[in-house]
């Protein structure tokens, strides 16, 4: 890839934390080479005190790299005119207690040079767009951990960014929250955005990124396409509806005579997600009802989903 | 280049706005934190309480009202300059609100020069009650006692009740206000006690001691504001030093570093004697002379301050608050920001 496609660009970045001595503490990033892409949604992953955050601070200019270089859609990290494209989610969210949503994202419009009129319309948008309307006008030191991470997300739209780079955004949200925040991500990505994200919830990686780079202690340890990634080279996998067991067995032994393989048969299962999704969308629908069995949404959930 | 002076314009066009954003949330957070409250309305109380406590005229009738008053709102607003200025910058960089603001299209110092404006906007407040509490204290306890042998008239109950009262109405109506409407309660309760207390001072002007209507000036001892606004610039000297401090220090020991500054600089005059070696006067004149602020004695014996004194310290004290905003800005420009 030629880096002028390139969103971000980092070329042998460094970071060691030094103490209030200038003595190094920690080495979090070890020389990272990594293109970020217009349009795609890259997902950093990697265990704990890997350097995913560190990374992100270097990308927004909050930190200074100790070595290496770095290019944000075509110019260095503390360009201000550049951070205006640029929306950032931090990974823990840090809010001013004592303002409201309306308050905390007009402050945050502020920053961006709009003024109350000019944000106001955005301002509303965003806070139905998060489903805190009914919140809008409480103190954020009151709210819940994945309310305050809604805001925090709100936060990081307000100026419609090119460039969105969100550290965990899913990090204590619900359910129905993380899968719409997956699906504001793929519609941001659709509508020419970049994402940058990074989460331990390796099946929303797996969901809306694109590319994935995997981080071990400061260096990029794996990179590339996640169907690429993941795909098992020469493996097939029919789904089936409504066979019996005999018939199975049949085809089980044609196909194992034919591919002179073992073959694998199993009985695919929706996921925790989609069957918890479905309970709340029912909820929602009939909030009087009494307790229903689990097996009651299963089956409702297989069929609306077809699942595989 | 057309596009590049246009980017340029922008961004200047820009700032004023992200200042005003970050001082305004800055004030608020100030403005709740409950010290800052107990600061400004027992700063008040103890003011509304010197003249029933005066027992002695010190020579001048009002003048024990009128020097702890402004002894209150030196040390109190000192305190609360250093104080809410060190934990705003602090609290800001440790929690990570700072570094969600400065992944914006903000430029460092605009950051530190909001912060500073928001804390100095509360402080503002802070002198503003304290001064109205003082003249009116000083209106209180004018001519109480003897005056030339002969006994006179005691007191103003009507300034001095208003006074008294101003405090737990301003309580209970920030109160009612979060109950009724869900106000913030402390910023409400500082808003509401500078209300009142201005109500207090115009009603001051209008009427004289004896409650009868009769407008002038000179029913107040207006002579004190001049002796009153060096104060200010001290506070905002030393909120502009926290500032700068809390950038790369923590808070506590930003905090130690401007209790040293003061205490140097209340010790400033000696510092400065032509006596001492020159290698003792030099750093002597870079730190902020406290005693050219407190200018309490010469109001003595109805004394008056010179325009000419009061213009040269606003220069000094302007400098002083600019050369440590600057080199705030400078630390802060290459700190790394968690
Ligand atoms: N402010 C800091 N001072 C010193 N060391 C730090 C600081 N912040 C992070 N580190 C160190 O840098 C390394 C990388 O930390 P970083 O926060 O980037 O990890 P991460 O991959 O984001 O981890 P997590 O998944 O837990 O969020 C860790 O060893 C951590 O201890
Ligand atoms: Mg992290």
């Amino acid at each position: 890839m030629h880096d002028s496609d390139a969103i971000i660009a980092l070329h042998g970045l460094r970071k060691t934390y030094r103490d209030f001595w200038r003595r190094p503490t920690t080495q979090a990033v070890r020389g990272i080479d990594l293109s970020v892409r217009r349009g795609e949604v890259l997902g950093l992953l990697g265990p704990n005190g890997s350097g995913k955050s560190t990374t992100i601070k270097l990308i927004l200019g909050l930190l200074h790299p100790s070595a290496g270089s770095i290019r944000v859609l075509g110019a260095r990290p503390r360009d201000t005119a550049t951070k205006a494209r640029i929306g950032y989610l931090p990974e823990v969210t840090c809010l001013h207690p004592f303002l409201t949503p309306r308050e905390t994202l007009f402050y945050y419009a502020g920053l961006f040079g709009l003024g109350r009129g000019q944000a106001r319309g955005r301002v509303d948008a965003l806070i139905r767009m998060v489903g805190l309307e009914h919140a809008a006008d409480r103190p954020v030191g009151e709210f819940s951990k994945g309310m305050a991470r809604r805001v925090g997300l709100a936060q990081a739209l307000v100026n419609n960014p090119d460039l969105l780079i969100l550290d965990e955004p899913t990090s204590g949200l619900d359910p129905v929250g993380c899968r719409e925040v997956k699906d504001w991500v793929r519609l941001l990505a659709a509508s020419g955005k970049t994402v940058l994200m990074t989460s331990h919830l390796l099946a929303d990686v797996e969901d809306v990124c694109d590319r994935i780079a995997i981080l071990c202690e400061g260096q990029v340890r794996a990179e590339g396409r996640v169907q690429e990634l993941l795909q098992r080279p020469g493996a097939v996998r029919f789904t089936v509806e409504g066979l019996t067991d005999a018939q199975i067995e049949e085809i089980r032994a044609e196909l194992a005579r034919r591919a002179a393989r073992p073959v694998v048969c199993d009985r695919p299962r929706i996921n925790l997600e989609t069957f918890f999704l479905q309970v709340i969308a029912t909820a929602a629908e009939s909030p009087a009802l009494p307790h229903r069995p689990a097996a009651d949404f299963l089956v409702e959930a297989t069929q609306a989903t077809g699942a595989p | 280049m057309l596009t590049r002076l246009g980017e340029t314009r922008w961004r200047w066009r820009r700032i004023p706005r992200q200042v005003a954003a970050v001082a305004r949330t800055t004030h608020i957070e100030c403005m709740q934190q409950p010290a800052v409250l107990l600061l400004t309305v027992g700063g008040v109380f103890a003011t509304a309480l010197i003249p029933l406590l005066q027992f002695h005229q010190f020579g001048e009738p009002g003048r024990l009202a009128r020097d702890g008053a402004l002894a209150y709102q030196l040390t109190l607003g000192l305190v609360m300059a250093v104080v809410a200025t060190s934990s705003a910058i602090h609290a800001e960089l440790a929690n990570g609100t700072a570094s969600a603001a400065l992944s914006k299209p903000l430029a460092r110092g605009a950051f530190l020069v909001g912060k500073f404006a928001g804390v100095l906007r509360m402080l503002f407040l802070f002198w503003a009650c304290m001064l109205a509490a003082l003249l009116l204290a000083e209106r209180v306890a004018y001519r109480t006692g003897l005056v030339d042998g002969v006994p006179v008239d005691t007191a103003d109950p009507r300034a001095q009740a208003w006074l008294l009262l101003a405090p737990p109405l301003a309580l209970a109506g920030a109160g009612l206000l979060h109950f009724l409407l869900r106000l913030r309660f402390c910023l409400s309760a500082i808003r509401l006690l500078a209300g009142l207390l201005a109500a207090g001072v115009t009603a001051a002007c209008l009427f004289d001691r004896a409650g009868l209507w009769h407008p002038s000036w000179s029913n107040l001892a207006l002579r004190v504001v001049p002796v009153s606004l060096p104060i200010l610039g001290a506070l905002t000297v030393f909120a502009a030093l926290a500032t700068a401090l809390a950038t790369r220090l923590r808070a506590g020991l930003a905090m130690i570093v401007c209790l040293l500054v003061l205490l140097l600089g209340l010790s400033a005059d000696t510092l400065l004697s032509p006596a001492l070696p020159p290698l003792v006067r030099l750093p002597a004149r870079l730190i902020p002379n406290i005693q050219s602020f407190w200018l309490c004695d010469a109001l003595a014996d109805g004394g008056t301050i010179g325009a000419g004194y009061l213009a040269a310290l606003l220069l000094y004290a302007s400098t002083a608050t600019a050369a440590a905003l600057a080199a705030g800005i400078i630390a802060f420009r290459n700190r790394d920001i968690h």
